[in-house]
């Protein structure tokens, strides 16, 4: 190692002075461009999965729900893109209507969790005094269990439905999203534009969410995305043990729940293996859209 | 070299390379050490004096080399060229702490958190052999300690570094250093991040290592205070060249290089009330990536000519202790210079 | 250092009581008696109305909410979780058996996701930038992303069904076997359970590892000439290791709970798979108790990360 950090010490000695050294400062920039790299390509493969999503009959002309049980466990072939299912569901379809339905849940969860989170953060974390300890230690309770597990608990009680489960996900989601707004409040509390504000008699409510909150936007959207992406898995697993949305309704997750049966695991990969790789593609450029975002507002990576 | 001297840097050239730009941060500086004497090198940041400690210590970070010159470090009458040793060879291990011995700024972070300050002085002690076992090292870290004038030695030296204070956690990283006898030690800053009151407390400490040790000392500051409190010899640096240097008392009444004297004129002096003609340095100090060709402080210089915008003056000689970087010395050397 | 741990056990039951009065909530909201899992089901199918009234009457179900709550409470402190809804098993026992199986599996996952993620964290961050450093970097982003029954589907394909070297599941009722005869069936389980958090160890590990090597202390460490080794793992590690250490402890609900999805595939007899079983079935006591017994665990777990965290930073007991 040590005679390759001489020969490039060299090298850019002999660079120097020849007079073709390379402008110092292009360099950040090219840092800052390579982290967005992957940020690009999270935002390609999530646009590109969304759109065909929502947009599910302009890329296929089958429908999800049509059972044709002459053609069962079919595989790939030129009508059905990704073969069919074991009562002849064609799985390319099934992939891009349930899609709709992973997302939407996935994506509502996240805003309803953010929506409750943030807005009990901000309040209670401006105010302080016995609500915010009260809050906290609800959060607390919440966050000791596993999240699977109060999902299922809840589930039990009221029952499965696709929006029962994206409430339940939004009850269970919020404490993460709190505590994060909370702590990012408390920083900004004691701020000086804030003891400006106060001195000049602005209310509360109004200085912690229109002059405060903006300020922490930055972990807020990227909270948004990871929780965005937590969910998507959530109801994947959830859906796939049978237990999150009701399997008449297509979703990534139910499309997955055939693969329990271990003949069609072995025999059929086309049924569960690209639905998966869907649903982790889609997962990871999440995580690189996060991910650049939080290169992209944490203040100590700014200049 | 007569007996005294324990550590001589001729012509130090040291480049940094970062983001593909090679950074010629040390331009040939050349300086001895003493034993008994404090020599301060003073400038402003960025001028290269930790980069100066680093080199000697061994220290400089992986993308940093030292191009030309020397380094040598006299033990027990051999001499050693630290510049050609293998950085993370045994033998710089064995002079670290036992030779040379560096404290740096900020106490409270130079400290490992999570070891008790007994720890980490023991570790230094066992590891170039002068306490045979873990009872032995407490034994004298407890009195290290208590020679540094740190109270109650024997419950501190169990306890962490955030439970010391400023001033004592600096003492306690002197005992440290101290340990194992070094011949030479380098104080980058170690004043900075400590009250006034604390700061003289440890120049005391400094007076008494460099009287009944004989220890050789290198103190580097920006604040020619400290320097006109301490220095037996001073060396002023500026964009990686020693512009002057000399004996204390010289350098600091009889100013030769431009640059020290402005230096002066800039501080303000307690007790000569608010009406102080205060001249700041005009200007600042330039990209080092895109250095003025010829003497560095031309462009901030009162005094310069064409001349010293072409080339880089040569040391002058200005007295028999008295060396300074310029074609038009301030004062008038002793011996005249030649001018080309 | 005892009050630190005696302090946390005290925190701890404020908590509990507060968690189990939410179970017992959630027992009650369901349709049906608590009269039917309080007693053995065999007895049941025999009372007629008169009898059950009794029952109820005996049992206390007519009291008012709190004082069944107390009850319930005082049963639960003694072991006595009840019946289950649908088997008839004490409950009791229901955990005995499969406790030991679920701790098995995490215990394991976590150990070995703790060891191998900061290993390859340390590695990264001591060979930054070279290309072994952006692959592991790009395994462990995909890592945090794949869905563990995924995971779990594409190695029981790949090991069981197709290249015959693991079981596919079904390791026996815990009796009887050594530990070196369980192992092939713990493999597969393990490292799928462990593998998110092993990525998200390593990932974390490694900037956390990368911050303590820029640090002042380790300059200071070097000028005294302690070998490189030496500098790097005892000064610079051991101080990494403590948010480490904090952010395996934020994970621990995770790997609880992603217990439940890999027993269930890999058929592991844990109390996983009866959440499970107990969900599908509307069985709504087990569940919940299932789920107050994973708080417990989770609690416990988080006790224990908080003591080794204490134990490595001497900063925070003493705060």
């Amino acid at each position: 190692m040590k005679r390759g950090l001489e020969k490039k010490m060299d090298r850019i000695l002999h660079l120097e002075q020849a007079g073709k050294a390379k402008r110092g400062i292009k360099n950040r920039a090219l840092r800052k461009l390579l982290a967005n790299r992957l940020s690009i390509l999270g935002i390609i493969i999530f646009a590109v999965i969304l759109i065909m999503c929502v947009f599910a009959p302009v890329f296929t002309s089958n429908s999800a729900t049509k059972v044709d049980l002459k053609n069962i466990l079919s595989p790939p072939s030129a009508g059905h893109i990704l073969g069919t299912d074991k009562i002849g569901r064609d799985i390319w379809a099934r992939v891009l209507y349930g899609g709709r339905i992973s997302i939407a849940v996935g994506l509502g969860s996240a805003l309803l969790a953010t929506l409750l989170g943030v807005s009990l953060g901000t309040a209670a974390g401006y105010q302080g005094g016995r609500l915010d300890g009260m809050i906290m230690k609800i959060s607390e309770i919440l966050m000791s269990f596993p999240q699977i597990i109060l999902v299922l608990m809840l589930v039990t009680i009221t029952g499965q439905s696709l929006w029962n489960l994206i409430f339940i996900f939004s009850l269970t989601g919020w404490p993460s999203m709190y505590r994060m707004a909370r702590s990012q409040v408390l920083s900004l509390r004691e701020a000086e534009y804030v003891q400006a504000l106060k001195a000049f008699g602005i209310g509360s409510m109004r200085i912690a969410f229109i002059h405060i909150l903006p300020n922490a936007i930055g972990p807020i959207f990227v909270n948004v995305t990871l929780s965005t992406a937590m969910f998507i898995l959530q109801e994947a697993s959830l859906s796939f043990l049978g237990l999150g949305v009701p399997l008449e309704v297509a979703t990534w997750g139910n499309i997955l729940n055939a693969a329990q049966d271990l003949m069609i695991l072995k025999n059929s990969w086309w049924v569960w293996l690209p639905t998966g790789i869907v649903v982790t593609l889609f997962v990871v450029g999440i995580n690189f859209i996060g991910d650049g975002l939080r290169d992209a507002t944490d203040p100590s990576q700014i200049g | 070299m007569d007996h005294k001297t324990v550590l001589q840097v001729s012509d130090l050239r040291v480049n940094f390379y970062n983001n593909e730009r090679s950074n010629r941060v040390l331009r040939g500086i050349s300086f001895h050490l003493e034993k008994g004497k404090i020599l301060c090198i003073v400038g402003e940041s960025g001028c290269g004096k930790s980069v100066t400690a680093n080199a000697v210590m061994g220290l400089l970070p992986d993308l940093a080399r030292i191009e030309e010159g020397e380094i040598c470090f006299w033990q027990e009458g051999n001499k050693i060229r630290i510049d050609q040793l293998n950085r993370k060879g045994k033998e710089m291990r064995r002079i670290r702490g036992e030779g040379i011995a560096m404290i740096f700024q900020d106490p409270m972070t130079a400290l490992n958190p999570v070891f008790s300050v007994g720890y980490q002085i023991s570790e230094a002690l066992l590891y170039h052999k002068k306490a045979k076992n873990k009872k032995e090292a407490r034994k004298q870290s407890i009195e290290l300690l208590k020679s540094m004038g740190i109270p109650l030695p024997e419950k501190r030296v169990d306890e962490y570094p955030h439970q010391f204070s400023g001033g004592m956690c600096q003492r306690a990283m002197i005992a440290m250093a101290m340990s194992c006898q070094p011949k030479v030690l380098i104080a980058d800053e170690p004043t900075t991040a400590l009250d006034v009151t604390i700061q003289a407390q440890i120049f005391e400490l400094m007076k008494v290592l460099k009287e009944q040790n004989d220890t050789a000392i290198m103190l580097i500051t920006h604040d020619m205070g400290v320097v006109a409190e301490l220095a037996d010899e001073v060396a002023v640096m500026y964009m990686g060249n020693i512009v002057e240097s000399g004996d204390a008392r010289q350098v600091l009444t009889r100013s030769a290089h431009p640059y020290t004297e402005a230096l002066l004129k800039s501080i303000p002096v307690l007790g000569r009330g608010k009406e102080q003609d205060l001249q700041p340095i005009r200007g600042t100090t330039p990209d080092p990536y895109n250095r003025p060709p010829g003497c560095q402080f031309a462009p901030r210089c009162d005094f310069a000519r064409e001349k010293c915008r072409q080339e880089m003056p040569p040391e002058m000689t200005v007295s028999d202790e008295h060396f300074c970087r310029c074609f038009y010395p301030l004062t008038k050397p002793e011996v005249e210079a030649d001018e080309d | 250092m005892s009050s630190y741990i005696i302090r946390k056990f005290l925190m701890l039951i404020p908590m509990l009581l507060v968690i189990s009065f939410l179970i017992y909530l959630g027992m009650e909201l369901m349709p049906g008696d608590a009269v039917d899992f309080l007693i053995p089901p065999d007895a049941l199918a025999t009372m007629n109305q008169e009898q059950l009234h009794a029952m109820r009457e005996a049992l206390g179900l007519n009291d008012p909410f709190f004082l069944r709550y107390l009850k319930w409470l005082w049963g639960m402190l003694h072991g006595d979780f009840g019946y289950s809804m649908q088997s008839g098993v004490p409950v009791l026992t229901l955990m005995k058996n499969h406790l030991p199986a679920t701790i098995e599996l995490t215990v394991t996952a976590l150990v070995m996701s703790s060891v191998f993620g900061i290993i390859l964290g340390v590695v990264c961050a001591l060979k930054k930038g070279t290309v072994a450093d952006q692959i592991l970097s790009m395994i462990g982003m995909i890592g945090v992303a794949v869905p563990q029954f995924l995971l779990g589907l594409i190695c029981i394909n790949g090991f069981s069904l197709h290249l015959n070297i693991l079981p596919v599941g079904g390791r026996m009722a815990y009796a009887g076997q050594t530990f070196l005869e369980r192992l092939p069936y713990l493999v597969m389980p393990a490292v799928v359970l462990g593998f998110s958090l092993t990525a998200g160890v390593m990932r974390y590990g490694r900037s956390s590892m990368l911050d303590s090597m820029g640090k002042d202390y380790m300059k200071t460490a070097r000028s005294k000439g302690i070998p490189e080794w030496r500098v790097n793992f005892l000064h610079g590690l051991r101080t990494a290791m403590t948010p480490v250490v904090v952010l395996i402890g934020f994970r621990l609900p995770m790997l609880i709970g992603g217990a439940v999805v890999v027993e269930e595939i890999f058929q592991w007899p844990g109390i996983g798979g009866l959440f499970v079983a107990a969900v599908r079935s509307q069985n709504t006591p087990l569940v919940m108790i299932i789920g107050f017994f994973s708080v417990l665990l989770v609690l416990l777990a988080s006790i224990i990360v908080d003591i080794i965290t204490a134990l490595l930073d001497p900063r925070i007991k003493l705060s």
